[in-house]
């Protein structure tokens, strides 16, 4: 089998704290790996106001600086195109904050050797490591609840952040992602849409540095907005193959 | 409707229609959106001309004076023209990710090649 270029896409937004050690963990796990398969990473800096840029390019880090803050959708969807440009089979998608332990990647690529198109990193198989808060499980569990009523697929772990794509999604994802809070959404297409989709049992971290993005108040507007997504791509047919 | 009212109605947007079309010739606002805003005038003035449309559409709807049925007229045309807009927004919005999207690509390609040439050099 010929060997597969895979990319981890590292989204970063006003992440000087920690960008650099997460960086550093995965570069050496890469290493480990490297005689099986080629692993390249790519950092993309939505507009950090704090020294995000200027880190990654004191230590010569690839990456991708955005001239506009995009959000996170925009600046993921950066990494997809940079993806799809420069022919990767296989895209990952980690946050920058160190809640993503690296040392998973492996399963996660071994996921889409099995046939998978989709690999979501989730907290809630083995229920080991942070859990989020009450606030946020009740959320993952209302979207969950909808993706599976309208897809009959089930998804624990709908917003996690930390997932695998093979190169046909890589391709829909560089022309279509939803500009905020894109995870629950395109589970729901891409389950709407008949892919396989696999959850891997993995612990999460509390992050180490940096805020989320969801406040209490964003949290109510993007349940709505999510649990709207839902419908609307379940009228919709599947609409991954052009 | 009084006769004031009328010629008030009548004069304002006289006055704006000049607005709009001295913006238009100084291209602060685009062709499109001209069209919209008068035909809008073009609306407001046949109402004024012609108040017996306002009469008959207020006893129609039940709606006690004439100049009530007006207002909910106007708001009617507003939230079109907000939604108008506001569509209009998003589609510029998607317009500007892609922009900024390739942008950033580019400069990154651009970067690649001149360390690779620097490397050469070296």
């Amino acid at each position: 089998m010929l060997k597969m270029k895979v990319l981890i896409i590292i989204p970063a937004y006003n992440e000087q704290n920690s960008i650099l050690k997460t960086v550093e963990e995965l570069k050496d796990t890469i290493k480990k790996g490297k005689d099986k398969i080629k692993i390249d990473y790519v950092i993309i800096n939505d507009c950090s106001k704090d020294k995000t840029l200027e880190i990654c390019k004191e230590n010569n880090l690839n990456i991708i600086d955005l001239s506009v803050n995009l959000g996170i959708g925009g600046a993921v969807q950066t990494g997809y195109k940079y993806a799809y440009e420069n022919n990767y089979d296989i895209a990952i998608q980690m946050d920058a904050d160190g809640q993503h332990k690296p040392e998973y990647i492996f399963d996660l690529i071994k996921g889409i050797e099995e046939d998978y198109e989709m690999v979501i990193a989730s907290r809630f198989i083995e229920k080991n490591g942070f859990q989020s808060t009450f606030v946020r499980r009740l959320g993952i569990n209302l979207y969950s609840g909808l993706i599976k009523m309208f897809s009959g697929i089930t998804i624990k772990d709908t917003t996690s952040g930390y997932r695998v794509v093979n190169k046909r999604i890589i391709k829909y994802f560089a022309k279509n992602y939803p500009v905020d809070y894109p995870e629950p959404e395109t589970n729901a297409i891409l389950a709407k849409s008949k892919c396989k989709i696999k959850e891997i049992p993995v612990e999460m971290e509390e992050r180490k540095g940096g805020k989320s993005s969801i406040t209490a108040c964003k949290s109510i507007y993007y349940a709505g907005k999510v649990a709207l997504a839902i419908l609307i791509s379940s009228i919709k047919k599947g609409e991954i193959d052009e | 409707m009084n006769k004031i009212l009328q010629i008030l109605l009548i004069i304002g947007t006289i006055l704006f229609t000049i607005f709009i079309i001295v913006k238009t010739s100084r291209k602060k606002l685009n062709y499109k959106l001209t069209l919209l805003w008068l035909c809008f005038c073009l609306f407001i003035i046949i109402l004024a001309i012609f108040p017996q449309i306002i009469i008959s559409t207020s006893k129609i709807l039940h709606i006690e004076t004439p100049v009530n049925a007006l207002f909910l007229i106007f708001i009617f045309l507003l939230i079109v023209v907000v939604f108008y807009l506001s569509a209009e927004l998003s589609k510029i919005q998607n317009k500007i990710t892609i922009l900024v999207q390739e942008n950033s690509l580019l400069k990154k390609k651009i970067e690649e090649e001149a360390e690779k040439k620097e490397k050469k050099g070296m």
